[in-house]
């Protein structure tokens, strides 16, 4: 009995050593890539608002006012934007104008003007750089001086922001 | 003595395995997110021509097989940053080499248990597509992981 | 009347409009003249359509003489300048794009056919701006109406790069002083090599015992010389009068961009006392 549990168990090794080759399970590879590209996204907030204007009175809307223009920046932590404007030196309408001037900026951090640092945007398109953080909020604040004899109608004009990266 | 004569003869008379009942699988194309941008997630679907990665597998006609991957969690870019990856259930596709064979839709995590029957097949391709998220400060670079694809036959 | 009139129209301007703007990846654009192409991404990610332009123009960061960053450009560079912007072309240069549109452009070089190994130089110009808003609800019989733009523009440098380029920079001439409650570093720095050094620089103000005081940390684009004012914050409490060392380091890295756009370079050190009163 003995005997014939050995050999049965010596036939069946030989059989499954004659199994040989058999390729039940198989794997590959293959590689998953992406490459990450930062970013840059500045964007106009909020449009620079008088309101009412009575001719012959200037008016200021100050970084801290709510009137006050506000472009918004994100960036990568790291780099470095200098922020450069062009500015009207005049509001039109038709063919009359209405002299604005007297820019004021700051930029924060923090999408708050209280404790912005304060720099001066001009027509001139003046500088400043930001290198920290990563969301930035730039406020603008200007002064519109109309005439006394001010011609009735809607005055406009272009703000732009660059952010220059470098 | 006799012991190994039986063993010699069992080596002789265990059939020999067809050469169809092999199983074969091969890396074909990578799954190429190219450029994504930092704090926005892209997505290449399964069905992708270009982007999805794909394989070949072979199995004899008939059989059932099973298909497993071995999925990343993120993929490694440059100075230790980690690019994090996710597959969906349905992000992986199926098609045998059969005329008139129909994409068949599985869910390439692991425990998914996913079965094949080859059916008149003996061959297919697997599609994988996936999900990556770059954070707001995701390092800049290139990101590379490793799917591994494991064909068994049941 | 005419008074009345004026701020009523002014008053009459419309709510706000949320201005446009558009993210633009990368931020850093390197071109190989093996593939004479490059791309941008653009995406909207506000809510309303924006109006998206680019252009190219010469020109390349310096530094004011007070040490700020200022953008020199030159509207017609001659023929010894570097400059790119008048054989890249974007591709398409003006488009709209619907809010979360993500929009691929392509940048496309057909640079002079003896052009020499380098690198060669231009600023991507992204504008985006939205659309004018008609005044409403205005009883005015003079057809009047009003608008407000605004516009945004994201100026990125793009580097074209032929054959061998190399670079390097040179750190010499460091002036450390203080200016109420910071530490002002002026480092003269001199490009060396055929192609723009990016990297970053790093100071670090010690005492006699070699404690750090402060730091600083700052990106660096050095295509010409320049002398950047670096500032960081010394200590509230203020430090007592005495030497102090400042060591300071440009190295050829970026964690805001892919470490194999960066040229490699050897880093640059120096070291200098500094007197605090």
């Amino acid at each position: 009995m003995r005997s014939a549990t050995v050999l049965s168990a010596a036939l069946a090794v030989g059989l499954s050593l004659g199994a040989g080759a058999l390729q039940a399970q198989t794997s590959a590879n293959i590689n998953a890539t992406a490459t990450v590209l930062a970013a840059l996204t500045v964007t106009g907030a909020n449009d620079l608002q008088f309101g009412n204007v009575t001719p012959g009175v200037n008016k200021t809307v100050a970084i801290a006012d709510a009137g006050a223009g506000r472009f918004d920046i994100t960036k990568a932590a790291s780099s470095g934007v200098a922020l450069s404007f062009t500015l009207p030196a005049n509001l039109t309408s038709g063919a009359n104008t209405l002299p604005i001037g007297t820019w004021t900026g700051g930029w924060n951090t923090s999408a708050t003007p209280a404790g912005a640092t304060s720099f001066t945007p001009s027509a001139s398109a003046t500088n400043t750089t930001v290198t920290a953080g990563t969301a930035i909020s730039v406020y603008v604040g200007a002064t519109v001086s109309p005439a006394v004899a001010q011609a009735a109608g809607a005055y406009t004009g272009v703000v732009t922001m660059s952010a220059v990266y470098y | 003595m006799r012991i190994w004569i039986l063993v010699a003869c069992g080596m002789l008379v265990s059939p020999a395995m067809p050469a169809a009942a092999q199983v074969s699988v091969a890396g074909i194309r990578n799954l190429a997110f190219g450029s994504v941008i930092i704090g926005i997630p892209s997505t290449v679907a399964p069905s992708d021509a270009i982007r999805s990665g794909q394989y070949r597998f072979t199995a004899p006609a008939g059989a059932r097989v099973r298909i497993d991957f071995d999925l990343p969690s993120q993929l490694n870019g440059p100075a230790s940053a980690r690019l994090p990856i996710k597959f969906g259930k349905t992000d992986a596709i199926v098609v045998g080499n059969a005329p008139g064979s129909v994409p068949t839709v599985l869910d390439p995590n692991p425990k998914a248990n996913q079965k094949f029957d080859m059916g008149t097949n003996t061959a297919a391709n697997i599609f994988l597509g996936g999900t990556v998220t770059p954070a707001g400060n995701q390092a800049p670079g290139s990101y590379v992981a490793t799917i591994v694809l494991t064909v068994t036959i049941q | 009347m005419t008074r009345s009139l004026v701020a009523l129209l002014l008053a009459a301007l419309p709510a706000p409009l949320l201005a446009q703007g558009v993210l633009v990846a990368p931020h850093a654009i390197i071109i190989d003249h093996r593939t004479r192409s490059g791309s941008l991404s653009l995406y909207n990610p506000g809510t309303e359509p924006s109006e998206v332009t680019l252009s190219t123009f010469y020109g390349y960061p310096a530094t004011d003489s007070t040490g700020e960053f200022v953008l020199r450009t030159v509207e017609a560079p001659d023929s010894s300048a570097p400059s790119a912007a008048g054989w890249i072309e974007a591709f398409p240069k003006r488009m709209v794009l619907a809010p979360k549109e993500r929009q691929t452009v392509r940048l496309l070089a057909r640079p002079p056919a003896t052009l020499a190994d380098g690198e060669y130089w231009a600023r991507v110009v992204v504008s985006a701006k939205g659309g004018t808003v008609p005044v409403s609800g205005l009883a005015d019989s003079s057809g009047v109406s009003v608008g407000l733009s605004l516009e945004v523009r994201t100026v990125l440098p793009l580097q074209y790069r032929k054959g061998r380029v190399s670079t390097g920079v040179q750190l010499n001439e460091v002036s450390a002083t203080v200016e109420g409650d910071s530490l002002a570093l002026r480092p003269h720095l001199t490009r060396i090599g055929n192609g723009a050094y990016l990297g970053t620089v790093r100071a670090v103000l010690r005492d006699s015992t070699g404690r750090t005081l402060t730091s600083l940390s700052s990106p660096l684009a050095v295509y010409y010389d320049m002398t950047p004012r670096l500032t960081a914050p010394l200590p509230v409490a203020g430090l007592p009068a005495g030497t102090y060392q400042v060591q300071i380091e440009a190295a050829a890295e970026r964690q805001d961009i892919a470490p194999e756009l960066i040229l490699a370079s050897p880093p640059v050190r120096t070291s200098l006392a500094v007197r605090l009163p």
